[in-house]
C-alpha cells in the first residue's frame, strides 16, 4: 500500500465516519422528536378528552377570563375551574378539590366563551362577553419541550370548542 | 514511499460485518420510527373512536327526543319497545322503573337509547363503537334530564323585526293567581313585570314604549328605546327610562317550527239561535217577629221596645209599668206600659230571570271542524273544546265576534290572513289558555284593530302582526303572541298572562342536564 492510498483510505473512512455519526445524531434527534410529539399530542388529546368530558355536562360558566374559566356543574357552584399558570407553563383542572395537571410545557392558552347563536351561514357562533349566556367555551394552546438543545414544537396550535349541552 | 503490508487471509472479506452492522443499526432505527408512527396512530385511531361514540350517543338523544315530541302518548310508536321492569345496559349501567328502548345500527356504530316512563322523562343513550385493532367495543353512556318548556314564555316573540309607536306598554299578571289578578282579570294595580319582548332575527325599536320586563335581540339586531323604559316594577314606578343593568341582552335564540293542522276529520260547524238565560239575584233585609225557621243563613236578633202589643212576636214578652205622681189623696196616677219583645232579621235573595236569543253564524261544541273562511260580520259562539280549521281568510272586522263560552275552549288554525278587529274575541273565560289562533305556513298576515279585546294566543310565525288603535281602555291584548315581525301603534297595551307558562301549551322536550355515567 502506498501513502497515497493510505490517505485516500483514511480520508474515505473519514468521511463515512462523519457521515454516519451525522446520520446517527439526527437520526437520535428525529427519533426524540417523533417521541416528543407523540407524547405531547397524547397529553393534548387526553387534555382535550377530559376538559370536554367535564365541560358537556356542566350547567354553566361562572366566570372568564383569558386564561381562567369557572363552571356551575351538578355537583355546586364553581366547582369546576380551568387555569393556565404562564410562568409555570402548566394548564391544570381543578374538580371538586381535585388538582389535575392537564398541559405542562405549555406555551400559550386562550379562552375564548361563545353565545348560543350561530352566525348567519357560517358554522361558528358569536362570540360573548356575557358569561351567563355562553354556550361554548373554546380553548387554544400551544405546547413545546426541548431536546438536543433546541425547542421543538408540537403542531403549531391545538383549538377545541366544546358546547355546553344544557339548553336552558 | 511504499508501506508493504502483508495481507493476511483471515482479514479479507471485513467489509461485509461492517455493512451488516450498518444495515442492522438502520433497521434497528427503522423498526422504532415505525413502531413509533404505528403506536401513534393506533392512539389516534383509538381516540377518534373513543370521541365518535358521543355524536353515536347523542344521535340515539336526537331520536328519543324527537320520539317525546311527535308520539309523546304513544312511545311505542316506530318499533320501539317496553321494559315494563327496567333495563340492563352494558358497563354495568342499570335503569329501573318501566321504560321505551330502541337499538339502531348505524355506520360507524350502534345506540341504545331508552326513555323513562315519567312526566319529566330521563333519557339514556349507550353507544358501541368498534376499537381499532382488538374490534372489541367502546361503550359510552350519556344521560340527560329534559323537561317541556312552555311555548309561550313572554309577552311578544318576533322572528324579524319589532317597531313600536304611540303609548305602547307592556307588562303581565297571572290570571290564575289572586294576588296578581283580580277575577282572572288583568287589573293594572296587580301588574307584574315580565312582559318581556324579544326579537331573534331583527331589529326592536321601542318607540318610548314601556316594558315591564326585559328586552332582547339576537346578536345582530339594534334595540333602541327612543325614550322609553324597561326594567322591574321598581325602576319603571321609579320614572326611569332606558334600560335597567340585567334587563337587555342580545343572545335570543329560538326556534319556530311551522304549524299543521293536527286533525283530518272535520265537520261543518252550524249555525243557530242560542238562548241566554241570565238569572241576578240581590239580597234585602227582612225584618220579622217571628222566627224565620226554615232559612239558611245568618239571622240577626235584637230587643225592641214598643207601647204597642206586638201581635205574633216570639215569646217572652216582657211588660212594665211606670209610676208617676205623689203620694195621698187627691193626687193622680199615670201608667205606661212598655212591651219588649225579640225581632229577627235576615236576608232572603231576589232572583230575577232574563231571557234573551242571539242567533249565531258558527256553533262550535267539542269536536274538529273545518270552514273555508271566515267573512265579514260572522258571529260565533265555542260551547265545547273545538278545534277549527279556516282554510282561508278571517275576517272579523265590524260586528264579528268570537265568543269562548265559559265551557269553551278553541284552537283556531288559519290559513289565509287574520283580521281580528271588530268585537274582537270576548273569552268569557278571561284565561288565555282557553284561545289560540295557530297561523300556518300560508298566514302572513295578522292584524288587531279599533277597540278589540283579545285574549288568548297567536303563533303565526311567518306573519306580521300588525296592531293599532287600541282606543284609551286597560284591555287590548292578553295572553302572547310569537310572530314573524310586529309593528304596534297608537295605545296599545299588551298583557302577558303569566299563566300561560304554567299551563299553556307546550314546546318540545329540551336538555335541562346532560351527563356521561
Amino acid at each position: 500500500m502506498t501513502m497515497v492510498e493510505m490517505l485516500v483510505a483514511v480520508g474515505i473512512g473519514s468521511l463515512v465516519t462523519i457521515a454516519l455519526a451525522s446520520l446517527i445524531i439526527y437520526t437520535a434527534r428525529g427519533f426524540g422528536s417523533l417521541s416528543n410529539y407523540v407524547d405531547m399530542d397524547k397529553q393534548s388529546r387526553n387534555a382535550l378528552d377530559v376538559m370536554s368530558r367535564e365541560i358537556r355536562s356542566a350547567t354553566g360558566p361562572r366566570s372568564a377570563t383569558t386564561n381562567e374559566i369557572r363552571f356551575d356543574t351538578p355537583a355546586g357552584t364553581n366547582s369546576l375551574r380551568y387555569f393556565y399558570n404562564a410562568r409555570d407553563r402548566v394548564f391544570t383542572q381543578f374538580k371538586s378539590g381535585t388538582r389535575t395537571p392537564l398541559l405542562t410545557g405549555c406555551d400559550e392558552m386562550m379562552i375564548t366563551i361563545y353565545g348560543r347563536n350561530n352566525v348567519s351561514n357560517q358554522f361558528s357562533q358569536f362570540v360573548t362577553t356575557n358569561v351567563g349566556g355562553a354556550k361554548m367555551v373554546q380553548f387554544t394552546w400551544t405546547c413545546s419541550r426541548t431536546i438536543i438543545g433546541a425547542r421543538l414544537n408540537t403542531e403549531s396550535v391545538q383549538s377545541a370548542k366544546i358546547v355546553i349541552r344544557k339548553q336552558n | 514511499m511504499k508501506i508493504l503490508i502483508p495481507k493476511r487471509r483471515s482479514e479479507q472479506g471485513a467489509l461485509l460485518p461492517m455493512v451488516l452492522f450498518s444495515c442492522l443499526i438502520i433497521g434497528i432505527t427503522l423498526a422504532a420510527y415505525l413502531n413509533l408512527a404505528s403506536s401513534q396512530h393506533r392512539a389516534v385511531v383509538r381516540s377518534e373512536s373513543w370521541n365518535s361514540a358521543i355524536p353515536v350517543a347523542e344521535a340515539g338523544l336526537e331520536e328519543a327526543l324527537t320520539q317525546l315530541h311527535l308520539n309523546r302518548t304513544n312511545l311505542t310508536a316506530n318499533n320501539w319497545l317496553t321494559a315494563a321492569n327496567g333495563l340492563s345496559l352494558s358497563n354495568g349501567v342499570s335503569l329501573a322503573g318501566k321504560h321505551y328502548y330502541v337499538n339502531r345500527t348505524l355506520n360507524h356504530g350502534r345506540y341504545l337509547v331508552a326513555i323513562s316512563d315519567d312526566v319529566a322523562p330521563v333519557i339514556t343513550a349507550q353507544a358501541y363503537v368498534k376499537a381499532p385493532i382488538t374490534k372489541q367495543d367502546i361503550v359510552r353512556t350519556v344521560r340527560v334530564t329534559t323537561a317541556g318548556g312552555p311555548t309561550f314564555a313572554r309577552g311578544l316573540v318576533a322572528k324579524g323585526n319589532i317597531d313600536w309607536s304611540g303609548n305602547i306598554l307592556s307588562d303581565s299578571f297571572d290570571s290564575k293567581d289572586s294576588r296578581y289578578s283580580t277575577n282572572g282579570r288583568y287589573d293594572s294595580s296587580k301588574r307584574r313585570d315580565n312582559g318581556s319582548i324579544g326579537t331573534v332575527d331583527g331589529d326592536f325599536s321601542m318607540g318610548g314604549g314601556i316594558i315591564y320586563g326585559s328586552a332582547n335581540t339576537g346578536p345582530t339586531g339594534n334595540f333602541s328605546t327612543g325614550g322609553g323604559s324597561v326594567g322591574d316594577l321598581a325602576w319603571i314606578t321609579g320614572g326611569k327610562t332606558g334600560v335597567q343593568p340585567g334587563h337587555f341582552s342580545d343572545d335570543m335564540n329560538l326556534s319556530f317550527p311551522d304549524v299543521t293542522v293536527p286533525f283530518t276529520s272535520v265537520v261543518i260547524p252550524p249555525g243557530g239561535w242560542v238562548t241566554n238565560t241570565t238569572y241576578s239575584t240581590n239580597q234585602s233585609p227582612i225584618a220579622t217577629v217571628v222566627y224565620p225557621i226554615a232559612h239558611i243563613g245568618t239571622i240577626i236578633t235584637n230587643s225592641v221596645t214598643t207601647a204597642t202589643y206586638p201581635t205574633g212576636a216570639t215569646s217572652p214578652i216582657t211588660t212594665n209599668v211606670t209610676t208617676t205622681g205623689g203620694r195621698g189623696r187627691g193626687r193622680s196616677a199615670t201608667y205606661t206600659t212598655n212591651y219588649s219583645y225579640s225581632e229577627f232579621t235576615y236576608y232572603t235573595n231576589i232572583v230575577v230571570t232574563n231571557v234573551s236569543g242571539q242567533y249565531y253564524d258558527m256553533i262550535l261544541a267539542s269536536g274538529t271542524f273545518k270552514v273555508l273562511s271566515i267573512p265579514n260580520g260572522t258571529q260565533m259562539l265555542v260551547t265545547g273544546n273545538a278545534m277549527l280549521h279556516v282554510e282561508t281568510d278571517v275576517d272579523m272586522r265590524g260586528q264579528s265576534q268570537i265568543t269562548i263560552a265559559q265551557s269553551g275552549t278553541l284552537n283556531m288554525y288559519v290559513g289565509g290572513s287574520a283580521d281580528l278587529g271588530g268585537n274582537g274575541v270576548i273569552n268569557s273565560t278571561a284565561s288565555a289558555t282557553r284561545f289560540a289562533m295557530w297561523g300556518l305556513p300560508t298566514c302572513t298576515n295578522v292584524s288587531l284593530g279599533g277597540n278589540a279585546e283579545f285574549t288568548g294566543t297567536i303563533y303565526a310565525p311567518q306573519a306580521h302582526l300588525h296592531a293599532s288603535g287600541g282606543g284609551n281602555n286597560q284591555y287590548d291584548i292578553v295572553g302572547s303572541a310569537i310572530v314573524g315581525s310586529a309593528k304596534f301603534n297608537g295605545h296599545f297595551l299588551f298583557h302577558y298572562d303569566e299563566d300561560l307558562g304554567k299551563n299553556g301549551p307546550r314546546s318540545a322536550f329540551v336538555v335541562t342536564g346532560w351527563s356521561e355515567i
